[in-house]
């Protein structure tokens, strides 16, 4: 069964599954400065940790579904098409030497390790290992080819090409198990979504989408099991892992460091910004966007509607336009993100709004739509991300209705100051 | 704003006497995440492009799926060429395994597939 | 300042421009740019101070340390000169790639001479260390949009106490320098 085989999508809502379990697409911005916002709020030992665990459930909850729906059964089959899915993700080529009883992982190519040095590795010297999510990938990998209990492998990654080594390097032994928890699959997203509404500029916004999705059928890793899109790294990622890492951390710290609450909620937030300015900003200054839609126009709410549609296209779900008007406000709502269905699930209601990602994201669009002037062809360097979102703010957003809440749909008001 | 210039070249009619005109091609940089893997030329759009993906096809272009007015080529070392047809620009990305100091040299390689391609028409 | 430099300058072909570091913060002073070039002279001055001062240290290490320091770069498309002017000033030249070694070398003696004639005698304040190691964050840290939020984060100072850098406490200060060591991935910092 071809891996592409495994894709489902739930159309109306911009979600998108393989075996049934959500997926979505990010960069490697908005993937490492996550992993840097764990480990800033967590220290490097405690975030690589629940990183690693994240990733661990996530992995396993995505394997056993990718495992059933392929008819895999034996050992070699299932270790042999977990590597497969993971370079086809665009995460890296891992190599597992595995028994029941642990073994060895290696690889020199995979998504954060290799993008961290493009990205940091001549500015900083880093020591501890970049790749969590292989990590835990190569946990879930192992108990599951031998029908083992969750946990009941543990794994260090003890070489990293982020340290300037060579090769990455895993060490996977036996740990005691515990039951798993029921998965976040098609059939609980459905349950956390909202009937989808139509928005501003709805029959375009489709458009550009449903052409975007189609886009990324096509992309896949290459033999490194890296995928090179839009000139930035794109993987294929598990909105498990994403949520389990910010709402664990968000919990730790309101219960251990409550005064440190505003500055982690600002970096999640960022986050989402770092995101729509380099993901959003990348395609749209793309050949791939420009033989899609054109190039961007610089008309603002051109640029609002594209960057929607993008939302949409990469399966961060039924992001919509319900109003905006340049250079004073926008309101953007969502019927469903890829952060209720987990949240719910797992925490129940939360008390107060909490997609801090649509947050930072709905007030990157308005910057990228006012402030960017997208003729001319702008680079999107570290020095234009600063000017454009440090010094005197120039909007404020605030989310005002939030399913997480178990509010009908989540909304985010961004005000020009 | 556009960066440096890294190479001009002036592809011409390969059929000689009354024919298109002159295009005069430069190969610039273009700032993009990854440093120094995106490069960029701009060809008129009322060009052939059928053509003209036939001629790179023959210089050892592979044709990738694509999507929309794109054309999509890859090379033998895993670098692409892409054009829009809608707009005439091309972009050249090298493939990231390229080590930094060599990768204008890679544009380069590409930009001149292209200019003889273009000569061929 | 700026005009003296200015004119000093414009009797020089191939000069790009030039940069008067303020020792030891690494702050502008004085610059000259040619018209049409694009650089931000705090940040240009602002590094090479910072050059200058790694390079000492190097040299020290290395017991070849002498105030008659000189470091040359050359890159594709220019040649960078930094000399110490004095314990409290450092200049950088910046030549076109293809101006003749030789013709560098006598201008910038000449140029250097003139420069360090016309710079007043100061007594360098000792400013706070917290705001010293919140600007090198600044000039060095990969994601500085991000490095006040971080530094709170790691060092479990507030935002707003962060915003005044120089009245932090000693503990505070210590933490600080601790999270920008981590940041920076490195043992210590070069202020």
């Amino acid at each position: 069964m071809a891996i592409e085989d495994l894709r489902g999508l739930f159309a109306e809502q911009s979600l998108t599954f393989l075996a049934g379990i959500p997926y979505v697409y990010h960069c490697h911005h908005y993937n490492l400065f996550h992993d840097q916002t764990i480990d800033d709020a967590l220290g490097e030992v405690e975030g690589a940790r629940v990183r690693t665990i994240a990733a661990h459930n996530a992995f396993r909850e995505f394997l056993s579904a990718v495992f059933a729906q392929a008819g895999a059964t034996t050992p070699a089959e299932r270790i042999s098409l977990a590597s497969e899915v993971f370079a086809w993700m665009g995460q890296g080529k891992l190599s597992l030497s595995v028994t029941p009883g642990g073994g060895a992982a290696r690889s020199p190519s995979l998504h954060y390790g290799y993008a961290w040095r493009e990205k940091y590795g001549s500015r900083v010297k880093r020591t501890e290992p970049a790749d969590a999510v292989a990590a835990g990938f190569a946990a879930a990998a192992t108990e599951l080819a031998f029908d083992l209990p969750l946990d009941s492998i543990s794994v260090i990654e003890h070489r990293c090409v982020a340290a300037r080594e060579a090769e990455c390097e895993f060490a996977l032994t036996p740990s005691t198990g515990h039951a798993a928890k029921p998965a976040i699959d098609e059939a609980t997203v459905r349950r956390y979504v909202a009937p989808p509404v139509r928005g501003v500029d709805e029959d375009r916004i489709v458009q550009i989408s449903n052409g975007l999705l189609e886009f990324m059928r096509g992309v896949q890793g290459d033999e490194r099991g890296l995928v090179a899109a839009f000139n930035v790294f794109v993987a294929a990622h598990l909105p498990g892992y994403y949520n389990e890492t910010v709402y664990e951390t968000m919990h730790r710290v309101e219960r251990t460091a409550v005064d440190s609450v505003p500055a982690i909620e600002a970096l999640m937030r960022e986050a989402g910004q770092v995101c729509v300015f380099s993901t959003f900003g990348n395609v749209l200054l793309s050949p791939e966007w420009e033989g899609l839609v054109g190039p961007p126009t610089g008309v603002p709410t051109d640029v609002m509607s594209f960057c929607t549609a993008i939302a949409r296209g990469l399966g961060f779900g039924h992001w919509l336009i319900s109003a905006y008007e340049p250079g004073k406000r926008l309101v953007l709502r969502c019927t469903s993100t890829y952060e209720v269905p987990f949240y719910r699930s797992r925490y129940g209601v939360a008390k107060k709004p909490r997609s801090y990602f649509v947050q930072g994201a709905a007030l990157a669009m308005m910057v990228l739509a006012e402030s960017v002037k997208w003729t001319e062809r702008p680079q999107l360097t570290n020095n234009y991300y600063v000017e454009l979102f440090r010094g005197k703010p120039r909007y404020r957003v605030e989310q005002t209705k939030c399913m997480m809440r178990g509010e009908a749909l989540s909304e985010y008001v961004v005000d020009a100051l | 704003m556009p960066c440096e210039p890294a190479m001009s070249a002036t592809p011409m009619s390969a059929r000689g006497g009354p024919g298109p005109a002159r295009v005069s091609l430069s190969l610039t940089r273009e700032v993009s995440c990854i440093r120094s893997l995106a490069w960029r030329c701009d060809l008129p759009i009322a060009g052939d492009w059928r053509a003209l993906a036939g001629e790179l096809t023959a210089a050892g272009l592979t044709p990738r799926p694509t999507l929309g007015g794109l054309y999509r080529f890859g090379s033998a070392t895993g670098d692409e060429v892409m054009l829009v047809a809608a707009t005439g620009r091309v972009q050249f990305r090298v493939h990231y395994t390229v080590p930094e100091h060599e990768r204008r040299f890679a544009a380069e390689r590409l930009f001149q597939v292209l200019v003889y391609a273009l000569r061929r028409l | 300042m700026d005009r003296y430099i200015e004119q000093a300058a414009s009797e020089i072909p191939q000069l790009i421009g030039i940069f008067v570091t303020a020792m030891p913060d690494s702050l502008l002073f004085s610059s000259w740019v040619r018209d049409g070039t694009e650089w931000s002279p705090e940040d240009v001055a602002a590094y090479f101070g910072d050059l200058i001062r790694a390079n000492r240290q190097g040299l020290k290490a290395l017991g070849s340390w002498s105030s008659e320091m000189q470091v040359t770069i050359e890159s594709a498309e220019s040649l960078v000169v930094l000399r110490e002017l004095s314990s409290d000033f450092v200049c950088g030249c910046v030549f076109e790639r293809s101006a003749p070694l030789g013709m560098v070398r006598l201008n910038l003696k000449r140029l250097l001479e003139r420069v360090g004639q016309a710079l007043p005698k100061v007594q360098a304040e000792d400013r706070p260390r917290g705001t010293r190691i919140m600007e090198f964050l600044d000039r060095y840290a990969p994601d500085p949009h991000a490095v006040t939020l971080r530094v709170s984060l790691r060092a479990g100072i507030s935002i707003d106490d962060l915003k005044s850098p120089g009245a932090l406490s000693v503990d505070q200060v210590r933490r600080l320098e601790e999270t920008a060591c981590k940041i920076l991935g490195v043992h210590q910092l070069s202020l």
